[in-house]
């Protein structure tokens, strides 16, 4: 039998191209539905379903250890940073030193000097008043007591650091009946340990607390 | 021309292949026997040989018909055959029905086969003919359309009612067609030293396409292969025709997976129903209205040849019809009637003005366009297969139609002729078979296509 077939080779092509298509479309499906398959996951994912309040509690205690021995660890590990940590906390606010000063006087009194240091410091006021040496003492003292009380308020001093009279009133100038006179306060800040810090409790909220 | 008449005038009431006593009819086969392989060394004598005319110019028919033969005979160069083993496309064979649609400008026709593995059964045929509209007064200068584009959409037409009849969806997973036409070459090739995967490339170079080679098409199916020696037989299709089969399918919706040649399935027809016994070479005359063939079918070593003639059956009726001056139909009538044998006589001539004669001689024709192409091609294939002829020769498709061709070719050729049994070798319903042996001229060729398997 003798049996041409023109067709053939388009039927092969046609069979290549069912083949390539068929392929084509499976590589399609298959990479949408896994596609699909991960879009559900992760969906289902961020609907935390599947995950129960114990697991919840174990996430927190597992990301609370985690800070701790991150800040323990890893946080202070150079001690450069430590310094610099520190060295902040004694900064100290000077505006609020000198508004503590400041409230206390009155018309009769200025502030000529302030010296300021990590440990210490000193102020000299001058007093213009025709009063007499005795009167202006009991006037200091009073001045002493009222900035030590805000002093000791605000925390920068404690009892046993409280600011005293370094120099006694002096006269330094007259002028008509009245008298300039020159005293100085002085005293040291209370010594501020360097903290350290601790990891938050739980339940007490974010940030850290600093001691 | 009036050489040739003259000539011609001296042949008539004799047999022209009698007179054989050159080379080439030494070895002629016994007409006497059906199918007989073996050769006769001394022909009947009924009157002149035609064959032996034109063995005593070779020389001319050489030159003359150089350059001819190189367009229409399909016929490779000597070469050593081994046994010839088919090797069938296997497409199909596995199906349990094949459904073989022939479409031509005349008709559309479908058969159906089953095979139970010993014998065939025909089990639909449906022929639809194409009626082409008669062009009157009132609608010659109506219709402009082209005649193309009608025949094509009549073909259309014809294909759904084809299938709606046979009941057989168009989408079938097995549907088989054929190229048809005379843009078709076949030829038997022998190719050395290639391997099998090169054999299609080389086709171009051992087959000169009488086709522009851009435009055409390239087949072959492996007969023997011996590594690197292939004996194929490679067919050339203008891709027109190709192309033109595809468009006609796809505008009729048909999913066809086999497409055949026509020529081939007549060849698988022959052989489904005479099964020739080996060494048998056998011949078919296929006329068919608008292109014709001889077919020398081998069942050994030999060649399968087919040569394409003009002689067809369309042309033939229009110089019938030109010579007596009658109608179409009245053409017709006389080609069904008349005895085929007196084209060729004087007797016939006279019946009909000399001028009509001179002008559309139909003796001329008939001896020219068949005889003398029937003669080439025996003696050509004579030549080629160690003075092999023929030993029976087959007629098919509108030679039928013709009164006594079969006698005709017969008294001509000293060659025992028949027409081709299309119908006997299956098996089936009666109804159907009466209906294929009625429609015979038309539906052999679907019959030979639905003959694919193994």
């Amino acid at each position: 039998m003798y049996k041409f077939n023109f067709l053939n080779k388009i039927n092969l092509e046609k069979l290549e191209e069912k083949k390539r298509n068929r392929f084509i479309k499976m590589i399609f499906l298959s990479s949408t539905s896994c596609l699909v398959l991960l879009l559900i996951i992760l969906f289902l994912q961020s609907l935390n379903i599947g995950s129960s309040f114990n697991d919840a509690q174990d996430y927190q205690k597992r990301i609370t250890d985690k800070s701790a021995a991150f800040r323990n660890g890893d946080f202070f590990k150079y001690k450069s940073i430590e310094n610099a940590y520190n060295s902040a906390l004694k900064r100290r606010s000077i505006t609020s030193i000198l508004n503590a000063i400041e409230t206390s006087l009155d018309s009769t009194l200025i502030l000529d000097n302030f010296l300021i240091s990590e440990k210490g410091y000193e102020l000299r006021f001058i007093s213009r008043t025709s009063s007499s040496k005795s009167q202006l003492m009991s006037r200091v003292n009073m001045l002493k007591d009222e900035i030590n009380g805000k002093l000791l308020r605000m925390g920068y001093i404690n009892d046993k650091s409280e600011m005293n009279l370094l120099r006694s009133p002096d006269i330094k100038k007259n002028f008509d009946e009245f008298q300039y006179w020159v005293f100085d306060f002085g005293g040291d800040f209370k010594k501020p340990a360097p903290s350290k810090t601790q990891a938050p409790q739980p339940g007490s909220g974010s940030g850290l607390n600093l001691k | 021309m009036t050489d040739d008449s003259q000539k011609e005038s001296k042949s008539i009431g004799r047999n022209i292949f009698a007179e054989g006593k050159s080379d080439l009819f030494k070895n002629k086969p016994d007409s006497g026997k059906k199918d007989a392989p073996s050769v006769d060394s001394s022909p009947k004598s009924f009157g002149r040989n035609i064959f032996s005319e034109v063995q005593k110019t070779p020389e001319t028919f050489k030159t003359s018909a150089g350059n001819e033969d190189l367009k229409i005979i399909e016929k490779s160069s000597k070469r050593e055959t081994t046994d010839k083993k088919p090797t069938a496309d296997t497409s199909g064979s596995k199906r349990s029905k094949i459904n073989a649609v022939h479409i031509t400008k005349e008709n559309v026709t479908f058969a159906q086969t089953t095979f139970d593995g010993v014998q065939y059964k025909l089990t639909n045929l449906q022929v639809m003919p194409i009626e082409l509209p008669q062009i009157t007064e009132e609608n010659l200068l109506k219709d402009k359309e082209d005649p193309e584009i009608v025949i094509r959409r009549l073909q259309v037409e014809a294909i759904d009612k084809v299938f709606t009849r046979a009941g057989v969806s168009k989408k079938d997973p097995m549907i088989v067609s054929s190229l048809n036409g005379p843009n078709i070459i076949i030829r038997q090739l022998y190719v050395q030293n290639t391997p099998t995967e090169n054999v299609e490339m080389e086709l171009p170079r051992l087959v000169k396409s009488p086709f522009n080679e851009l435009i055409s098409r390239y087949e072959y199916i492996p007969l023997h292969s011996d590594g690197m020696n292939h004996d194929v037989l490679a067919s050339i299709v203008e891709s027109s025709t190709f192309f033109n089969a595809l468009t006609l399918f796809n505008m009729s919706g048909i999913e066809c997976q086999v497409l055949d040649i026509d020529k081939m399935a007549i060849v698988n027809l022959y052989n489904e129903s005479v099964k020739p016994p080996k060494g048998t070479v056998s011949c078919i005359i296929d006329i068919n209205n608008d292109y014709s063939h001889i077919i020398i079918i081998p069942s050994g070593n030999e060649e399968l040849y087919i040569r394409n003639i003009e002689f067809t059956y369309s042309a033939f009726k229009k110089m019938l019809q030109k010579n007596r001056d009658i109608s179409v139909a009245e053409t017709e009538e006389m080609i069904r009637t008349r005895n085929f044998y007196d084209y060729i006589t004087n007797a016939f001539e006279a019946e009909t003005t000399e001028n009509l004669n001179q002008h559309y001689s139909v003796k001329k024709y008939v001896r020219m366009q068949l005889l003398r192409e029937l003669q080439k091609t025996f003696q050509y294939y004579s030549q080629q297969n160690q003075n092999k002829i023929p030993s029976k020769i087959y007629i098919t498709g509108k030679a039928l139609e013709m009164s006594k061709f079969a006698q005709f070719i017969n008294k001509n050729t000293d060659i025992p002729c028949d027409k081709l049994d299309v119908t006997g070798f299956f098996n089936g319903d009666s109804t159907v078979l009466d209906y294929a042996g009625e429609k015979e001229s038309i539906a052999y060729v679907a019959i030979g296509l639905a003959l694919r398997y193994e």
